[in-house]
């Protein structure tokens, strides 16, 4: 196994006396695009933050093999991040930011930001200011994507954006930017929209990890099962971890049943992320 | 790759009002002051025209050919302190760029887009700081120099159309061309004397959740209010008058291009040049003399602890409301 992207062990964050991330270990390899899911208040961020050198924590954190607290500078050469829309200046133009960029980046390539900026609206005098929600997610997904970076850091990247622009976003990111060297680690309530990019799913819950598992192993270890009412009682034996009514059917979610025998209750399925994330979160703001 | 010019840039992209602008339009305004006056003169070709109180030209009268001699050296002396209106708007935009400075881009998260770059928080701190106590000076130093020259020239001129032959005693004259180089060669100066002042602000506006401006100048001037009670209630000298001047006063005056002259305790010395006879050199000269003051040094020493502290805690302060 080549070297871990991220490798966290025992990684913890309080705010005074309410703690925000409880000694979490986790490993996150090369090549993955990882989905950071939680609910609001999680941990979610602070764990991002953590990993971005943008505050201070407790335990043993390796970020490409270095500490973000004390070479947050050396570490930004190599990772990216788009931490929420709009985060852009309101000052800058879009010429000047790809002059920024250029002038204090060593991995960055302007034919490659302009080559992007080409396919959209933008043009070099726009000031930010002057752009749309969606435009000013464009515009910094055009800078991040030139910068031929290890580790792409994304905290609610597409939140407040119409339809178009989401799948526009994760198109681009997908077609244009990722491959093996690359990581992506996103962070979104717009869970139903990247599961089919995500490679790996992280779930997150009052600052501890409640799921870890590659994709392949959800669908090995998750299904939906739709079981009429003469089974219902047989399945809910196996003590599924969510159930929801469907036409006077029950759909019952299991985890770590053996496939063979749900089959007996009916056609199974794979869980959809937001189905799983929901089950797991039960009782989060109860 | 060129991280420091990149940044000084930047500076100036988000500040070029402050920094070019204010100056530029002020300058404008002066500009058009003086040909106003030129004008009004011309058309009614009977004023006389005092200069520091003294009557250079009665009813088109000629005055004799040492006072205008002295008349033409005392305007190219004055290119240098006719700058005031605009030193005043030096001090002002210095003073709000300093309180925005690690502050304003908290409070819109813009840090975040800022951090997501590969800068260290040393260099970010220092480019602002170069930006306000170099660059901004420098910019109004040459703003300031092409607005005197013109006024001088409109003055003289104005005076030649009386008879009184200003004009190429002016342009014969050293100081003309002297002084925007002297203005030029005061920016280190006020870089030096500005510096725990504007590191003071820094270090409010990357220390402050809210309302930076309040902290910086409310925090001093309570202590000093304070001070000044305490004084008057228990009727003895806690050094409230020291601590207005050497405290508050030094703090905002800091800002000032020319209070050092005060600070360094040596007003007098520069009441006592005559604009007539004595190069605008003199004033160089005396301004660098006040950097053998040891409250120059005091408060360099101050003001890089206030830089090394808004380095500090612009590594971990991040959320502003």
């Amino acid at each position: 196994m080549s070297a871990m992207t991220v490798s966290a062990r025992g990684l913890a964050k309080r705010y005074g006396k309410s703690v925000a991330v409880d000694r979490i270990d986790f490993d996150i390899a090369p090549g993955r695009i990882v989905g950071l899911i939680g609910p609001n208040g999680s941990g979610k961020t602070t764990t991002l933050k953590a990993m971005l050198g943008l505050i201070d924590f407790e335990g043993d954190l390796k970020v490409l093999g270095l500490d973000p607290r004390t070479q947050r500078d050396a570490l930004m050469k190599d990772v990216c991040f788009i931490a929420d829309v709009a985060v852009l200046p309101r000052w800058i133009s879009v010429a000047q930011a790809i002059e920024f960029v250029a002038g204090v980046h060593p991995r960055f390539n302007r034919e490659k930001c302009q080559a992007f900026l080409a396919h959209t609206k933008l043009d070099p005098k726009m000031k930010v200011k002057q752009m749309s929600k969606g435009m000013i997610v464009q515009l910094h997904l055009a800078l991040v994507m030139a910068i031929d970076a290890k580790l792409l850091v994304l905290d609610e990247p597409t939140l407040g954006l119409d339809i178009l622009y989401r799948k526009q976003f994760y198109k681009d990111l997908l077609e244009r930017y990722f491959d093996e060297e690359k990581t992506i680690i996103v962070t979104t309530h717009q869970v139903e929209e990247i599961e089919h990019i995500l490679t790996d799913l992280v779930f997150i819950r009052d600052g501890k990890l409640v799921l870890q598992a590659t994709m392949d192993d959800v669908g090995e270890r998750f299904h939906e099962v739709m079981v009429g009412s003469e089974y219902a009682e047989a399945a809910r034996a196996l003590k599924p971890i969510d159930e929801r009514s469907v036409f006077g059917k029950t759909v019952f979610l299991f985890d770590g049943q053996p496939r063979e025998r749900l089959a007996e209750f009916g056609e199974l399925r794979t869980p959809g992320v937001a189905d799983l994330f929901v089950a797991t979160m039960k009782g989060t703001y109860a | 790759m060129n991280t420091f010019p990149t940044l000084l840039k930047r500076e100036f992209w988000e500040h070029k009002g402050g920094i070019l602008w204010a100056p530029a339009i002020v300058g404008g305004l002066m500009l058009g002051a003086a040909g106003f006056s030129a004008a009004i003169g011309l058309a009614t070709r009977d004023g006389d025209i005092r200069i520091n109180g003294e009557q250079i030209i009665a009813d088109g009268g000629l005055i004799t050919t040492q006072t205008q001699a002295e008349v033409a050296q005392g305007l190219a002396f004055m290119v240098v302190p006719s700058m005031a209106p605009l030193a005043i708007v030096l001090a002002l935009v210095v003073l709000f760029y300093a309180l925005g400075s690690l502050y304003d881009d908290r409070r819109d998260r813009s840090v975040l887009f800022w951090k997501s770059m590969p800068v260290s928080n040393s260099a970010t701190v220092l480019s602002k700081l170069a930006s306000m106590a170099i660059v901004a000076p420098l910019v109004t130093a040459v703003i300031g120099s092409a607005v005197g020259l013109l006024v001088a020239l409109a003055a003289a001129a104005t005076m030649s159309v009386f008879g009184a032959d200003i004009l190429p005693k002016l342009l014969g004259s050293a100081d003309f061309y002297l002084a925007p180089l002297a203005v030029l060669a005061v920016v280190p100066v006020y870089a030096l004397w500005a510096l725990p002042s504007i590191a003071w602000c820094m270090a409010v506006s990357a220390w402050a959740r809210r309302v930076p401006f309040l902290w910086a100048v409310g925090v001093p001037v309570v202590m000093g209010v304070l001070l000044t009670w305490k004084q008057a209630m228990f009727d003895r000298n806690f050094g409230a008058e020291w601590f207005w001047e050497n405290v508050v006063g030094r703090l905002f005056g800091g800002f000032m291009p020319g209070m050092w002259f005060a600070f360094a305790g040596d007003f007098e010395r520069i009441d006592d040049i005559d604009p007539g006879t004595e190069s605008v050199l003199s004033l160089v000269g005396e301004s660098y003399a006040t950097l053998a003051s040891p409250s120059l040094w005091v408060g360099l020493a101050i003001g890089a602890a206030l830089i090394a502290a808004a380095i500090r805690l612009r590594r971990w302060r991040e959320d502003a409301a």
